[in-house]
């Protein structure tokens, strides 16, 4: 947009930045001593310039950016809301907090405190690197001036005054401070990526910019729907930022694929062949299927004869170890013979390799239109894990893979008129594919009684928010009219589902609060396997969904490498539980804090000394949540009758909706709904048992339960009568056994009359 | 080569458009010669079961469980499908918070209620069709519901032909036989007296010519003719008084008439 009516910065022109600061110091006046004339002074902590900080500035002006710097001060002043739309690679996340800082006076007549300013981040791995980043860039010390925070880890001080932060984060500091005063700027970065938290924010924030004029609003996004951002917040000015992406040619196929991958493997082989040198990028959508086409490549390959180029086949997916991760930035093959012909490299992935990670060297693109997506259903309460097709959006996302570095082809397995017909122009927002009962207590602390009006950019369908509503009101978070009661209050501060709160808070009671706080951590890493995902913790780790956020992940904690699987379930099967995986997770934990917490323990055992690790800290957090509300730290003795009686009683407090009976046909039905499912094969259980509890209802290949506990009957109606009232009950075998043990109840009372 | 080739090409060519030819002439498609071949119309069913149970015979165990882990996926992926069509009742305590919220049934949530009526719904492929094609099995049941469709409708269509070729055939017969009548009565009514022997005989002479000659024309000709020179009504077998007796108390010139 701007770039044109620029004059061209030249790689020298330092004059630039220091005109801006001079002005602005004289401006504010405070500010004079802070952006000292003498620009060899970092006004930040008033020690000299590194010679780093002038090498990376020198890089830093040749950003896109950076030649819109005054128009977007300029835009921002004279705007309470700016949207900016800069495809990857124009440097906005970087610079535009910084020019920011330069650009709007963050001094509070205390003049000891500043105040601050916020970038959101969907990830929170890119929360810590972009921070360090910009740390780096700004020559002051990570957590000082500039510093992070995520879920359980806040590296900032009182001298901060750029925090970056996962979205979940900057809603959580809105439930104690709802008008997000320390913040004199909030950028909402990767908006249009849509997850839950930030769809919130843009509600939330919206309400708070009507009662803070002070208060500015940056919202950034690639150009997917920058004009629905528009539309949005009131015809906000939209500023465009040119990225840096070569011209790609696109390709489409001229009739429909009858299979995808074998039309991927086919069009890799005829790239090779045909093509010039380059690396190739194939999106597929999961593990098993990378593998299978990794190796069906480099074998058609290879049967080609010696008169082709070598290649090398490499995955990509999230729950690839880090080590293997790294095998895609290695180069691609020499050739064979000297002088012969080129090796190329082939990299096949989720869509993690969409956004989220750049690949240097990909001319090549190979897009057959698939990616598995996370959808939660509201009525039978599943969520769905399938292969769909993509976006248009994410398509056009895809093909850009191709042109980071040069000019590239994108092959896409699917007509022309498949791509306009077929494909829905976005990605569906997070908010419409996620259970909500955590989102919904979180609007209730954040006091938005009216959920049926509130402002989503996206409203969620009323059946997804009536579940919610039902689950917290079972769970007495909420009362009959709707209201937050104080055990809602409380469980609104743990950073976690809902029931897994209330289990929390009800641990006391059943005398074993200990054992359940590791649990829960375990659950939490266990159900986190993405570390980008701080919101919604039942979210199912290996195949992120298209455009989303689970993308960097922590592996679950049993490791079960492909050349020693077996090895790997043997030694899960000794921590192993017969009651249940929710006690084989506490057998590990307890496991590893015998051993000291070593890792080599946690190698031999085919244990992930990092997802531990990182449960370890988890639990020190909510620790701290416990004692702040005066919740005991108890455990039943560990050899008495009742010590796992006791953690099962108290799961099943938090749980209780998340039961499946036994029919006798051999199959199972969840509770209410009626919903026939099986054991996820990943169980330790060494009997079928009548009653289970499980952590989480999935559809994948089938419908599956996971991370299942042996729970009794009799249970049931002690802990949750008000569920488990048979009145409100659809027939079926469980409703039968349930009252035979209600009779039986009767009975046992009037006896002991 | 190249000649040798191409009239290779040719002559398959001729070949196929001969069998194409042929296969015109074949009757249409009767799977099994020996299934009677009307009264069973809801055949289509084990027609397509019995190819796949000999298959399954020819499979070894790993296959047959494949094929069996299949079956039962689609099964189950049918009854979630039917499961979320049913929407959360009006008796569950969420739908009552929400509607304690303002929320009218049946509406959207959001400012303008601009929002989802309904929750995303489930797309299940479980095969790797490329975009813009089908699961093979969605596709093979649509196929064969086309085809149990054209099949009814062939055999829809064979009935009609074949009751209206009857029903001609009855039709024309009728005509005949009426004709016949009508031009014995015309007769007698023009004669009086009747050489029936004489005539008989050359209407048994002449009656295979006739046969094909008479028409439902031939048959109306002779109608008219008896009632407007003598008031008279074939069908009603009566000789009316005057042609405003005819008119008023005949239902009609045709047999269906009365």
């Amino acid at each position: 947009m701007g770039t044109e009516r620029k004059r061209k910065v030249s790689l020298f022109d330092v004059v630039d930045e220091t005109s801006v600061s001079a002005k602005i110091a004289k401006s504010n006046g405070i500010g004079a001593t802070m952006n000292n004339t003498n620009s060899s002074i970092n006004g930040w902590n008033g020690k000299p310039y590194s010679q780093r900080y002038f090498e990376i500035l020198e890089k830093r002006k040749t950003l896109p950016v950076w030649h819109q710097k005054d128009e977007f001060l300029q835009v921002l002043k004279a705007n309470q809301v700016v949207i900016l739309v800069g495809e990857t690679g124009s440097g906005k996340t970087t610079q535009i907090p910084q020019f920011v800082l330069e650009g709007v006076d963050i001094e509070t007549p205390d003049r000891r405190r500043k105040m601050m300013v916020a970038c959101t981040q969907p990830r929170r791995v890119a929360a810590m690197s972009v921070s360090r980043r910009v740390a780096e860039e700004m020559d002051v010390t990570i957590g000082e001036e500039v510093g992070y925070s995520i879920r359980f880890e806040d590296c900032s001080s009182a001298r901060t005054v750029l925090k970056y932060l996962t979205d979940g984060m900057l809603l959580r500091e809105a439930m104690t401070d709802p008008l997000l005063e320390r913040y004199k700027v909030i950028i909402l970065d990767e908006a249009h990526e849509r997850t839950l938290a930030t769809d919130v924010l843009f509600g939330l924030l919206k309400e708070v910019l009507k009662n803070r004029p002070d208060l500015k609003l940056v919202v950034m996004s690639a150009t997917l729907e920058a004009e629905k951002f528009q539309g949005y917040f009131n015809s906000a000015p939209l500023m465009k930022v040119p990225g840096r992406l070569h011209p790609v040619e696109i390709f489409y196929t001229q009739e429909p694929e009858r299979d995808y991958l074998e039309a991927a493997i086919r069009t890799v082989v005829q790239i090779h062949l045909c093509e010039p040198l380059g690396d190739i990028l194939v999106f597929l959508t999961g593990e098993e299927e990378i593998e299978d086409a990794c190796r069906k490549i480099n074998k058609e390959v290879s049967n080609l004869g010696d008169q082709v180029g070598p290649v090398k086949a490499v995955p990509l997916y999230s729950t690839l170890p880090p080590a293997m991760q790294q095998k895609i930035f290695e180069p691609a093959p020499p050739s064979l013979t000297e002088g012969g012909p080129p090796g190329r490299k082939i990299v096949v992935s989720t869509n993690i390799a969409e956004t989220s990670l750049t690949i240097d060297g990909i001319v090549y693109v190979i897009d057959p239109g698939f990616a598995k997506q996370k959808v939660y259903n509201p009525r039978v309460r599943v969520e769905s894990l399938l292969v769909s097709p993509i976006s248009k959006a994410s398509a056009h996302q895809r093909s850009g893979r191709a042109g980071r570095t040069q000019p590239g082809k994108c092959f896409r397995l699917y007509t022309e008129k498949s791509f306009h017909n077929d494909l829905q122009p976005q990605t569906y927002p997070e908010i419409l594919r996620s259970n909500l009962a955590n989102t919904v207590l979180t609007l209730k602390k954040l006091g938005i009684d009216d959920l049926v009006h509130f402002d989503f950019m996206d409203p969620p369908a009323p059946e997804t928010l009536m579940r919610a509503l039902e689950v917290l009101n079972y769970l007495g978070a909420l009362d009959d009219e709707g209201n937050l009661t104080d055990l809602g209050e409380k469980m609104s501060e743990f950073p976690l589902d809902p029931q897994m709160s209330k289990m929390l808070v009800e641990s006391p009671k059943y005398n074993c609060s200990n054992e359940i706080l590791s649990i829960s951590s375990m659950l939490s890493v266990k159900g986190v396997k993405c570390l980008g995902c701080h919101q919604q913790l039942s979210c199912l780790g290996s195949m992120p969904p298209a455009g989303m956020h689970h993308r960097i992940l922590i592996p679950n904690c049993f490791v079960r490498p492909r050349e020693a699987q077996k090895a790997a379930d043997e030694a899960k099967a000794r921590f192993g539980h017969i009651d249940g995986d929710h006690l084989t997770l506490l057998n590990v934990y307890h496991a590893y804090k015998q051993n000291n917490e070593d890792p080599t323990w946690c190698y031999e055992n085919f244990v992930n000394h990092r997802a531990l690790k990182s449960a370890d800290n988890v639990r020190q957090q909510l620790v701290r949540i416990m004692t702040r509300f005066n919740l005991k730290l108890c455990s039943t003795d560990f050899n008495s009758r009742d010590y796992y009686v006791n953690i099962r009683k108290a799961m099943l407090s938090g749980y209780f909706m998340q039961v499946a009976h036994l029919e006798r046909t051999g199959h199972y039905l969840t509770v209410k709904d009626n919903q026939v499912v099986h054991l996820h094969p990943s169980n330790c259980l060494d009997h079928k048992p009548e009653w289970v509890i499980y952590n989480e209802y999935v559809l994948t290949s089938r419908n599956f339960i996971r991370t299942v506990t042996d729970v009794r009957g009799e249970w049931l109606i002690d802990v949750a009568p008000h569920y488990y009232d048979l009145t409100n009950f659809p027939q079926c075998e469980a409703k039968r056994v349930l009252e035979k043990l209600y009779r039986k109840r009767e009975k046992d009372r009037e006896n002991r009359k | 080569m190249a000649e040798a080739d191409s009239t290779k090409k040719e002559s398959s060519n001729e070949e196929d458009d001969y069998m194409g030819d042929l296969s015109l002439f074949l009757p249409p498609q009767i799977p099994n010669p020996t299934k009677p071949s009307f009264n069973k119309i809801p055949d289509s069913k084990p027609i397509t079961i019995q190819p796949s149970k000999k298959k399954f015979k020819n499979l070894n165990w790993q296959e047959q469980r494949k094929v069996e882990r299949e079956r039962k996926q689609q099964e189950e992926d049918e009854q979630t499908l039917a499961k979320i069509e049913a929407p959360i009742p009006q008796s569950n305590i969420g739908f009552k918070l929400l509607k304690q919220m303002g929320y009218t049934p049946g509406s959207s949530l959001g400012k303008e209620g601009a929002g989802r009526a309904e929750p995303l719904g489930l797309q299940i492929r479980r095969s790797r069709a490329g975009i813009g094609r089908e699961d093979p099995y969605k596709e093979k049941r649509k196929r064969e519901e086309i085809e149990a469709e054209m099949n009814r409708g062939k055999q829809e269509a064979l009935m009609a032909e074949f009751g209206s070729r009857q029903k001609s055939q009855w039709h024309s017969r009728r005509v005949i036989i009426n004709f016949n009548k009508a031009k014995a009565a015309l007769d007698q009514l023009e004669n009086k007296e009747v050489v029936v022997s004489e005539k008989d005989n050359e209407e048994g002479e002449q009656e295979g010519e006739e046969e094909e000659e008479i028409t439902e024309e031939d048959l109306q000709d002779i109608l008219l003719k008896l009632r407007d020179e003598y008031q008279y009504c074939l069908f009603c077998g009566f000789q009316y008084e005057s042609q405003e007796a005819l008119l008023s108390d005949c239902p009609g010139i045709s047999e269906d008439d009365h």
